[in-house]
């Protein structure tokens, strides 16, 4: 009996996130510009995204919601030429480091794919980085900081 | 706890086999580990069966066949170390004194799923976000060139040596030697690695025969003895972690040689989880075959090809021979029973005494990797 091909990487991970992005994220639009939304832990200060319940360091349940930095460092990336759909290739995805101790993967988006350097300074944005059904997939973006661009805020 | 040994193995060609059933790949291993132990099956009291995407009743399937469903049958997922975790869980049950005799069997068929990359868990937060393991490796690679200079062709070299070494494997899915410039000129995948720097998709399983020593002393088998077992998972890390680092394996490795009364020096021969050529550099690092920052010097010199001090990845590794994941774990300890047996023909790790079986399942956020499994045995 033949296995049954069975689908890959198509997301459909049910819960719905704000601005219509990919599940799981918290991301908001502010009049100082998007913003991440994190859980911080109001027992002992540790900051997660995507945003959790319980802390997964003191099992706290008690947590104020803050906005991320909108600036941080790429510790590392990839780009990806073989992937799942949506995903457009190829792509880049890097883990960004985040003042406060975050850290968080993100799509990685520049002008050029082989000006993406380790330790460089990125900055948040809003990007799309795939394709379901015809319907673009937007997500959080970083992208390399663009000169010029003097206050972004924090 | 009482002793614990392998009395027989057995094993399958790695490689594509979308025209037969898991179980009809995994069957004969079972039955080759039977004749190889020298026993009836019948003496067999509990069968542990190790797969990631094989499906429910995985064991039940592959023992059915056999006539042997009836035992205790208990299938275990642990991602790429779902059947050394099985061994462990085996090794455990007569080790505690529960059974003397019982089966380890771990199978895989990725053909199953067509071409492409793993299908990871779509409930995880960064596999919803484009992540894919080679691209997590990628970035570990990326990271650890840049600390420490190592160079594209360099890191291709692990991918020279994987591949020499399965050239003289029979069972390999890849029996082809490459060079440097072939392996960087291979399809790209995720930066840094090409085809060549990653394991193939494949199909293939292996099964492993533990008694108790006294046991095996009583059947008169030949019996290589487990110094040590071992499972554990990665901590959940929501900040910065040094990815060049393997948290989980450094760990794990520690509480083997603890538990075996060995050290990196003892170690005659290793199986390492190199799923992508970076893993190979890391877990030389990680198991203190060499201080960080040197893993590529070993590979230069020898010390971790045949013929060298201690050959790492001698089946042709992951890259080489294969990597049906959930059959991964219980094919590194067969080769490593081989060799401390004299079996592995050419590719034969002269007067080796002490082996490592080393294996990490990955595909979760935050954590180095979800498992890991190391094995640490001796003739």
């Amino acid at each position: 009996m033949a296995d049954v091909k069975s689908e890959t990487g198509v997301v459909t991970d049910e819960r719905k996130a704000p601005l219509g992005l990919l599940p799981g994220d918290s991301v908001e639009e502010t009049p100082a510009g998007l913003r991440m939304v994190a859980s911080k832990c109001e027992r002992c200060g540790t900051v997660t995204y995507p945003m959790s319940e319980i802390c997964h360091k003191c099992w706290s349940s008690s947590f104020a919601r803050v906005h991320l930095p909108t600036r941080g460092r790429l510790y590392s990336f990839s780009i990806i030429h073989i992937a799942p759909r949506p995903w457009h290739t190829p792509y880049a995805l890097g883990y960004v480091d985040l003042p406060g101790n975050v850290r968080v993967l993100s799509h990685i988006k520049a002008d050029n794919l082989a000006d993406i350097a380790i330790d460089m300074p990125v900055e948040l944005a809003l990007g799309e980085v795939g394709e379901q059904d015809g319907t673009p997939i937007k997500s959080f973006v970083f992208r390399a900081v663009s000169e010029g661009n003097g206050s972004r805020g924090c | 706890m009482r002793e614990v040994t392998v009395i027989g193995i057995g094993i399958t060609p790695f490689g594509k086999f979308p025209e037969k059933t898991l179980s009809e790949i995994a069957w004969p291993t079972v039955m080759a580990a039977v004749k190889d132990a020298g026993i009836d099956h019948k003496e067999i009291e509990a069968a542990y069966c190790g797969t990631a995407l094989g499906g429910m009743l995985a064991g039940q399937r592959i023992l059915k066949p056999l006539g042997m469903c009836g035992i205790p049958i208990v299938n275990l997922e642990n991602a790429c170390s779902s059947s050394s975790s099985a061994m462990h869980q085996a090794w455990l049950a007569i080790a505690s004194g529960q059974y003397d005799v019982v089966l380890v069997t771990g199978a895989e068929k990725l053909t199953k799923f067509g071409g492409g990359t793993l299908p990871l868990e779509r409930e995880d937060w960064e596999v919803n976000h484009g992540m894919v393991m080679p691209a997590l490796y990628g970035m570990r690679a990326r990271r650890y060139m840049h600390d420490h200079g190592l160079s594209a062709a360099e890191l291709a070299d692990v991918s020279v040596k994987a591949h020499k070494h399965g050239a003289l494997n029979p069972n390999a899915q890849i029996q082809k030697t490459f060079t440097r410039e072939q392996v960087i000129a291979s399809k790209p995948v995720a930066d840094p690695f090409t085809l060549l720097h990653c394991c193939p998709t494949g199909d293939g399983a292996a099964s492993i025969i533990l008694a108790s020593a006294a046991k095996a002393k009583e059947l008169g088998a030949r019996a290589v003895r487990i110094l040590a077992s071992e499972v554990t998972s990665g901590i959940y890390m929501s900040g910065f972690r040094d990815m060049t680092s393997p948290e989980i394996t450094l760990r794990s490795s520690k509480h083997a040689y603890e538990m075996a009364g060995v050290g990196p020096k003892d170690i005659d021969v290793a199986e390492v989880h190199d799923a992508f050529t970076i893993a190979e550099l890391l877990y030389y690092e990680a198991f203190g075959f060499c201080a960080p920052g040197d893993a590529y010097g070993l590979l230069r010199d020898g010390t971790t090809s045949l013929g060298g001090k201690c050959p790492v990845n001698p089946s042709g590794g992951l890259l080489s021979k294969g990597h049906p994941i959930g059959a991964t774990g219980a094919a590194q300890i067969v080769e490593i029973v081989q060799q401390l047996r004299g079996e592995a023909g050419k590719r034969q790790v002269e007067g080796a005494r002490v082996g490592l079986a080393h294996c990490t399942g990955g595909g979760i956020g935050g954590l180095d990797h979800g498992a890991c499994s190391i094995h640490i045995l001796a003739n």
